[in-house]
């Protein structure tokens, strides 16, 4: 059994068990979160990721992986972790530059995601030596995906929640108009 | 860049995130806790120090690092575990012996980690091999260097005679 088989079941197995402790115990409290609450437990998971700045530490990967591949991995993980943290701030102070923020998060932890993995595989990352950070991959990168693809849904949800909103203020302000354009017409 | 400015960036986010963890879920319930109830959780969590006994077993930890001063750190971190498990069964009990327990187990706990800090400088150990506790370096000493201070903050509360209400920790 190769490392790519290993690590493909127990991705497999964590994500399967963390959907089902989602869709039993977390889901309900989720969905009845506004935007703030929602994604402030999943923004701060996802401070976390500055774990992945382990990669460059001495001793805890195999020498011979290329140096370019892991700091390119491991600075994308910090970006987002520090993008998650600034984002999380904010929403916890329930900042104006809530919603931006979250927004540069979620397409610099995209982004990184989406470089990683592939960077990841042609460097042969899960085919060397490691150490610890296989646990991380195992463990915590299935979490990440999923508080990423949540907080993505949730943000798109509330995006578009404000431009029904705006949408909702517009027509009745053309209401009040059309309304008081018909009364000073019945006055003349 | 190199494993002492890593450490830093790690613990500085670590700590970042614990304290906006502490402020949006956990102050809430704990503001609302006497002192038995409130530290116990935090005493617990202490009771993990044990894993730093790790640093002593084969194949875990660099061979050229010191083994005094591994064991200096590994025994330190024991001792404080062990204190905060006897700590802990006297709260869950609600002994007298309570409050010494937990004031016992502050001074050790952090005259551990004063100690731990220049004796892994001057071993090198930050610089050295030492597989999966970095990872316990990075993110379970700064969960336990806050609950540190928040336990001696209660305990310096409860020592004061400072009734423990809403609005009196609310203030600080």
């Amino acid at each position: 059994m190769n490392n790519l088989i290993i690590l493909n079941i127990q991705a497999f197995m964590c994500l399967t068990a963390m959907l089902v402790i989602y869709f039993t115990y977390l889901r309900p409290w989720f969905a009845a979160q506004q935007f703030g609450p929602a994604v402030l437990p999943g923004l701060l998971i996802h401070s976390f990721r500055f774990v992945g700045l382990t990669m460059l530490v001495t001793g805890q990967v195999d020498p011979k992986l290329p140096r370019s591949a892991i700091e390119l991995m491991a600075f994308g993980d910090l970006a987002s972790a520090v993008t998650a943290l600034v984002a999380a701030i904010a929403v916890a102070l329930k900042s104006k530059l809530a919603t931006p923020l979250v927004t540069l998060f979620v397409i610099v932890g995209g982004i990184d995601f989406a470089v990683a993995i592939p960077v990841g595989l042609n460097a042969g990352v899960f085919e060397s030596y490691i150490g610890g950070m296989w646990i991380v991959i195992e463990f915590f990168v299935p979490l990440v995906l999923l508080t990423q693809i949540y907080i993505t849904y949730r943000l798109i949800k509330h995006f578009r929640a404000q431009k029904v909103g705006y949408a909702s203020r517009l027509s009745f302000q053309e209401i009040s108009l059309q309304q008081q354009m018909s009364k000073n017409v019945q006055r003349h | 860049m190199s494993n002492t400015l890593i450490q830093i960036i790690q613990t500085v986010m670590a700590i970042s995130a614990y304290v906006l963890l502490f402020r949006n879920y956990l102050q809430p319930w704990f503001k609302t806790k006497e002192f038995g109830e409130a530290v116990l959780p935090l005493l617990i969590l202490h009771i993990f120090r044990y894993l730093g006994l790790c640093l002593l077993v084969p194949g875990q930890i660099d061979l050229s690092v010191p083994r005094g001063a591994l064991q200096l750190m590994a025994f330190g971190d024991l001792a404080a575990g062990v204190c905060a498990l006897l700590a802990a069964i006297a709260v869950s009990a609600k002994s007298k012996l309570a409050i010494p327990l937990v004031a016992l187990f502050t001074v050790v706990g952090i005259g551990d980690l004063i100690m731990i800090a220049p004796t892994a400088k001057n071993a090198g150990v930050i610089d050295a091999d030492i597989g999966t506790m970095w990872f316990f370096l990075v993110i379970f000493a700064p969960a336990l260097l806050l609950s540190h201070i928040y336990i001696a903050y209660r305990l310096l509360l409860q020592r004061g005679h400072v009734p423990v209400s809403n609005s009196s920790v609310a203030s600080h």
